[in-house]
């Protein structure tokens, strides 16, 4: 079975020009290309080149498969299906975006397959149905199969055999045209899966053994070393280690030979095995592969590099750009020091020979010192243009780390509304929905209770969403958002607190209306905080050029030399910098608190 | 017979306010919709009397929608059922013609009561919006009404005094510590509140409504 490197790499090279043939002789050869572009099994490497290319020309369809890739190389390495949810629901956008019913589809059926596994089988079914039909109106036979495939397992699982019946005789209908041995193997491992359920391990060993023979015969490495990976796991329950290490050490090979993404479940078994067979070095090493790669701190750097890619290639130009104006500054530094010494020489010699050229020297000594002041000068610029850079690169930093800080918050607070907040109202309406029904349960304490309580969640998410990130902000705009803000804040022991704002703040840039909000948010907070007092004056006022802040209180003040930091100043006074904004407080204890923040327009967007 | 139809995105939570509707005898149910596209597509062919609206939809904003039917559709009632509980939502949704506004945690006799009234002609809102809304109209009312008692800032009031001392920009900007342009700000920001259009008025009105006195 194992063919010889010589022939692969035959085979390799002969495989781009087969695919050349059938693009120019066949009708159908685009499918066939949109086919590969989603089942080959994609490296890390890969698929950020790929989300490059998708963001930098900028190719939606790129990036919708970059996310597609990313999701199943991140579940197949760890194990943790709560990102591929995202990435999939994000490469479904992006595909919808860029109008590619078939990547939409095809990402979908994916989620499907996934909300399925997490019981949500109405959601799935829908969505595999969605699915289908498309594949049929488009004539993919090859995807209408697989859909009726996934379908019938779903029906399956959610107990509706009769459903799943229909299902499975029209794929098996189909797949007598179709003859797909992808679709063989997965049945013959669904198979499988299910007399290992049912704990028949030999039954399992076996169908997962031929489900290794067909996907070896055809070529399917992927799809090998799941057969191997599950025979592995099959052979540690049922005991017998050795053959399990067999299975699972070739799988791991031919993984690493095909450039495949590490698998979390490999490592895992491997792991048990050696522990059973107490070779205790190696169960500790395949252990601690394992753990880093479902290690969820880790997961998020892996995340991070795209970003920090981009921004470490700044750094390092401006880092590069600093070093060669030292070098200048230096060779101008050893310039002037030689003609100090010329100057020295030729003065003893000179002074020796003769008076008369005494007004030569005093010429050229004339000439030196001007040379000298030149060469300051000189300094004194890269010297600031130094300080310049070294500036810029660290407003460039603050920058990526508030943006990765709002991003996050961003992030966070969507899902909490969408999602947390979304479901949570379903659950309540469902509630509700139950008691009008049973009209007998109304007066149900406990279920009062319930209701009562799902309320109080339900409002509590939605406050935690809104201070992370106000959603009229993006929407309506900078005045909006505070309007919202400070109409928050009422009842008996609140501030009377009044807004007031003077010029457009709709079309402010948006990093500046997110961090003028924030910087509104951080002062009324301290004043509601720390200041006691009656009377809060908020104050927007955009004028050409400008845009001034105000937040105004009557409480009991600070005295401005000893209280500097803390009451999340910092915080504040990084926002102003990065916005190269000013900051100007007027306090004295007993005299309430005046900041008054300036931020000037004309450099937005380019600081 | 009212005839009603579901848009949002939560599949859970239509099902739920379906389940409310089924067993009232003079509604029915003429469809449901998960994106401001379908929702467009059904209610244009098979026009309902009821809308109920989510402002968060996947493709389009429901304000979108809203602002398309109201133009195409005059009679249709559109009641807003979203988890947004701010002013600027609210009053955005009215000002596109949305006849009513309910959160997400309504109840069945709420929202049948919403629905019938609707359909008579009249608005709803409950209760959390109405109070959201009329706290904004007593904030806007002290707005309005700042023209005889306006609330200037110390800050204004310091250049005000200034300005009154026949200061010009720039010896106001070195003696209070803050660029030309921030006083120019102050200046805007206080012809503004004050109603007036030039330094003349700025003193006028100091001196009319005793600004400066109490310092």
């Amino acid at each position: 079975m194992q063919k010889s490197p010589d022939r692969q790499t035959f085979l390799g090279c002969l495989r781009p020009l087969l695919f050349v043939w059938l693009l120019i002789c066949c009708g159908s050869a685009t499918r066939l290309h949109a086919q590969a572009e989603f089942e080959q099994r994609l490296t890390l490497d890969q698929i950020q080149a790929l989300m490059n290319e998708g963001i930098f020309q900028p190719d939606l369809r790129k990036q919708a498969l970059a996310w597609y890739h990313w999701a199943i190389y991140d579940e197949t390495q760890t194990g943790i299906t709560d990102s591929a949810f995202q990435y999939l629901a994000k490469s479904m956008d992006k595909f919808g975006k860029a109008k590619d019913s078939l990547g939409y589809y095809r990402a979908g059926m994916e989620l499907a397959d996934r909300l399925a596994d997490r019981g949500f089988s109405d959601e799935a079914i829908r969505m595999h149905q969605a699915a289908l039909g498309y594949f049929q109106r488009s004539n993919n036979l090859y995807l209408e199969t697989h859909t009726l495939a996934r379908l019938s397992k779903i029906y399956l699982a959610n107990g509706n055999a009769d459903l799943a019946l229909i299902a499975k005789r029209k794929f098996v209908d189909k797949n007598k045209v179709l003859k797909d041995s992808v679709l063989e193997v997965k049945l013959l491992m669904d198979e499988a899966m299910q007399s290992f359920y049912q704990k028949k391990y030999s039954n399992a060993r076996y169908t997962a053994s031929r489900a290794l023979r067909l996907a070896e015969q055809c070529n399917y490495t992927y799809l090998a070393n799941d057969a191997r990976t599950a025979i592995g796991r099959f052979c540690v329950l049922e005991g017998d280690f050795k053959t399990a290490i067999f299975f699972l050490k070739k799988a791991e090979a031919e993984a690493q030979r095909a450039n495949e993404p590490q698998r979390h479940d490999i490592y895992h078994y491997l792991s048990k095995a050696y522990a059973a067979l107490d070779s205790i070095p190696l169960a500790y090493e395949y252990g601690l592969r394992y753990g880093e790669l479902t290690d969820t701190l880790l997961k998020r750097e892996k995340e991070m590099t795209l970003q920090r890619l981009a921004l470490q290639f700044d750094t390092r130009q401006k880092r590069a750009q600093i070093q060669s104006l030292e070098q200048e500054k230096r060779a101008v530094e050893s310039r002037a020091q030689g003609h100090r010494l010329t100057a020295a020489a030729l003065a003893v010699a000179l002074f020796a020979v003769s008076l008369a050229m005494f007004f030569i020297i005093r010429d050229y000594r004339h000439r030196l010192h001007t040379d000298r002041v030149i060469a300051s000068q000189n300094e004194e610029l890269n010297k600031r243009i130094i300080r310049e850079l070294e500036d810029s690169l660290q407003i460039e930093t603050m920058r990526s780390m508030l943006a990765g800080q709002e991003g996050e918050r961003r992030r966070i607070a969507q899902d909490l509304h969408d999602s947390v907040g979304g479901m949570l109202a379903a659950t309540r309406i469902q509630v509700e929905s139950v008691l009008a029904k049973y009209a007998q349960l109304n007066d149900n304490a406990d279920l009062i209770k319930v209701k009562t309580l799902l309320d109080d969640t339900v409002s509590e998410t939605r406050n935690i969403a809104r201070n992370m990130q106000p959603g009229a902000l993006m929407e309506f705009g900078l005045a909006k958002a505070v309007q919202d803000l400070t109409s928050r804040i009422y009842g008996e022991s609140a501030p009377n607190i009044t807004f007031e704002h003077f010029g457009d703040t709709r079309d402010l840039d948006q990093t500046v209306a997110l961090n003028s909000y924030r910087i509104i948010q951080e002062l009324i907070q301290n004043s509601l905080k720390y200041a006691k007092s009656k009377e809060i004056l908020v104050q927007i006022t955009r004028t050409e050029g400008q845009l001034a802040l105000l937040v105004e209180d009557d409480g009991i003040g600070y005295d401005p030399d000893t209280v500097r930091k803390g009451m999340g100043t910092d915080n504040i006074a990084n926002r102003i910098q990065f916005l190269r904004g000013e900051l100007n407080i007027q306090t004295a204890p007993g005299k309430g608190v005046s900041t008054l923040v300036t931020i000037p327009l004309e450099h937005q967007g380019k600081p | 017979m009212i005839r009603i139809f579901i848009a949002d995105d939560h599949v859970m939570f239509a099902e739920g306010v379906e389940s409310l509707l089924v067993g009232e005898p003079d509604f029915l149910l003429t469809g449901k919709a998960g994106t401001a596209a379908d929702t467009l597509k059904h209610v244009r062919l098979n026009p309902p009397d009821v809308l109920l609206l989510d402002i968060n939809l996947p493709d389009q904003s429901g304000m979108e929608v809203c602002k398309i039917l109201r133009e195409e559709q005059p009679d249709l009632k559109i009641l807003v059922l979203s988890m947004f509980s701010e002013e600027s939502y609210i009053t955005a949704m009215l000002g596109l013609g949305a006849q009513g506004y309910l959160l997400k945690n309504t109840g069945k006799v709420e929202l049948c009561n919403a629905i019938r009234t609707l359909v008579t002609g009249k608005t709803y809102f409950c209760q959390e919006v109405t109070d959201v809304v009329m706290r904004g109209l007593m904030h806007s009312r002290t707005a309005s009404t700042s023209k005889e008692n306006p609330k200037i800032s110390r800050r204004e009031k310091e250049v005000l005094r200034l300005i009154v001392e026949e200061k010009t920009t720039q010896e106001i900007a070195s003696e209070l510590f803050i660029s030309e342009k921030t006083v120019e700000s102050h200046r805007a920001a206080l012809l503004a509140k004050l109603g007036v259009r030039n330094t003349a008025g700025l003193v006028k009105s100091a001196l009319q409504l005793k600004l400066l006195e109490g310092e």
